[in-house]
Parts: structure tokens; sequence; C-alpha cells
């Protein structure tokens, strides 16, 4: 079994490297540092959500749907009771809501 | 004996605000506090009231890390006002819970009328059945869009409400709502994930105060 005779594959032509020989820099003068000051404090948290709905496009939809559909139901009192004894005392005097949650739709 | 007008719930005590010129107080009602006016009469219910509310909770919603907002019209002594109160107050310390630092974005559907109207306007009368089948499927209407959409906000969604599809008047058209929970850093990543499916007949709006994760009165 022959050995092969490794191969180069640089050029034989090409020119030696030149070592770029730099001259050495004068020693750094030592840069006066300034006094640590206090980093100014953060910003206080901003309380907003992002908006994704500008304050002035707010629907009329939303604003009926939002106030008159949710929420916490404060003076709406519903009583049932059964044993023999008919309690059933439904309040809504003062409790609103949109028309499409009481009436049926209209033919 | 002396009135308030109630405008939300919150877990705990923040200082009288101005809003809209209206002075606003939290008292403490119970284990929680409302936000509450002095005034001799409850708002009459009009468009500008309407809107002046909702500005004065989505204020009020800015300034808290909890709030129920209050249905509209809630104007109760403070006797009646301790007794609901104290009778919903575990559902109400519940859904305080569940909606601290939370915001609620609300999507709404469109869709064209129903079949059944159309039966009608065609002279086609449907069996009883049919007709109750028919109702039930229009209440769970929704669109197919909504199922994509689901999936792709599915990460930021705490809890989610559904409102139930309703028909408006002849010609116009049906609506449903979903109502996603979300924490108020995810708005705007939320808000990125929505683009792709709106349409004019899918609306995507928010951040709201938490509107529609109160406890429900029937229950």
């Amino acid at each position: 079994m022959s050995r092969r005779k490794p191969r180069s594959t640089v050029p034989v032509s090409r020119p030696a490297r030149q070592v770029r020989r730099s001259t050495p820099l004068p020693p750094r003068a030592k840069i006066p540092r300034p006094p640590a000051r206090a980093l100014p404090p953060p910003p206080p948290p901003r309380p907003e959500v992002a908006s994704l709905i500008p304050e002035k496009e707010t629907s009329l939809a939303d604003v009926i749907d939002n106030l008159l559909n949710r929420g916490v139901v404060l003076n709406a009192d519903l009583i049932l009771a059964l044993a023999d004894v008919d309690l059933v005392y439904v309040r809504l005097s003062a409790l609103l809501c949109a028309a499409d949650r009481i009436f049926p739709p209209r033919q | 004996m002396s009135h308030f007008y109630v405008l939300a719930l919150t877990s705990r005590n923040y200082p009288s605000v101005i809003v809209d010129g209206r002075r606003i107080e939290f008292i403490k009602v119970e284990n929680v506090f409302a936000a509450i006016e002095r005034r001799a009469a409850p708002p009459a219910l009009s468009e500008t009231e309407l809107r002046s509310q909702h500005d004065i909770v989505n204020a009020i919603f800015n300034r808290t890390d909890d709030l129920l907002p209050v249905r509209f019209g809630a104007w109760i002594d403070d006797h009646e006002l301790s007794n609901v109160v104290s009778r919903q107050q575990p559902a109400i310390r519940e859904a305080l819970e569940l909606v601290r630092g939370r915001v609620q974005m609300t999507i709404r559907f469109l869709a064209p009328p129903s079949s059944e109207r159309e039966d009608q306007q065609a002279g086609n009368h449907p069996t009883g059945t049919e007709y109750l089948q028919r109702r039930r499927n229009a209440q769970h209407w929704m669109p197919d869009e909504a199922t994509s959409l689901k999936v792709a906000v599915r990460d930021f969604v705490v809890a989610e409400r559904v409102s139930p599809s309703s028909e408006g008047r002849a010609g116009s058209l049906n609506r449903a709502g979903l109502y996603h929970l979300i924490s108020r850093d995810a708005v705007t990543a939320y808000a990125t994930a929505t683009l792709p499916f709106r349409t004019a007949t899918l609306t995507v709006s928010g951040p709201w105060p938490p509107f529609a994760f109160a406890p429900d009165p029937w229950l």
C-alpha cells in the first residue's frame, strides 16, 4: 500500500504572510470617573392599561351592554319559597336592563 | 338613613376622587368597599348619564386593582346596600379574586338573520319541535371564526363568559358576545393576536372593567 504524499492547498508562489508590527501605544491616561450619582427614581407605574379602543370611540352598544346587561345587581330582590308557602317576591322596580333581555324579539 | 348611588365594589379602600365633576367616595360595606356618590335621586336613563357612568367606572378602574362594576341605577340606602352585599358576599369575594389585576376584552359577532325569520317571510311553518330546535341553535350560535379566534388567544384568557345570541328587530343582524378576562399586561399581545380575525362582523373592544364577570344575581 503506497502512502500518499501530503499536499498543501497553498500555492507555492504565494508570498509569505507579512506580520504587521505596530508601534506600542503610550500608556493610557487615567480618565477620572464622574462621581457616583444616584439613579433617578423609576417612573411610577402607569395604572392605565394599554388602550385598544380610544375612549372617544366607545360605542353606545358597549356602554349599554356593559351598564345595563352586566355588572353587580344591587337592587333586585328575588325570594322564592316552597313547602306550601307561596312566597314569590320579585322586586325589579329599580332594575334596568336592555329591552331584549325582557321582551321577545319583535316579529 | 342616607341614599347612595353605587358604582362599583372593590376589596380595598381608596381616597375619594372627582371624575367628570362628580365626587366618588369609597365606603366600607361588610368586608368590601363600595365606590359611591352621594346624590338625592338616581340618574335618569339617558345616553349622557350612561356615558358619564361608563367614564367614571373606567376612571375608577384605572386607579384600583380589583373592581366589580355595579349595574346602572343602583341608588339605594345604606341599610339595603349592607343587606345585599351581605347576602352576595361569598360570590362578590370570589369575583373580586378572579378579576384582580385583570381586564375584560369584548368580542362581538354579527350574522344574518336566522332561517326562522326567512321561513316566516317565505310562508313556511315549521313544526313545534323544529321551531324549538332552531331557537336553541340560535341561542348557542357562534360563528366559525370564534373557534379559531379562541385558539389564537387561549394563552391569554383566564376566564370566559358567553352572551347568548339574540336577534334584533326585523331586518337587523343576530349578535353574540364573547367576554375574555385577561391580565392587564396582556392587552397588547391579545389585541395583536385578534388582528387577523377582525372584520365588519367581528369586532374586538377593550380593555374594559370586568363588567361581564360580576356575580350573577339569579344564582
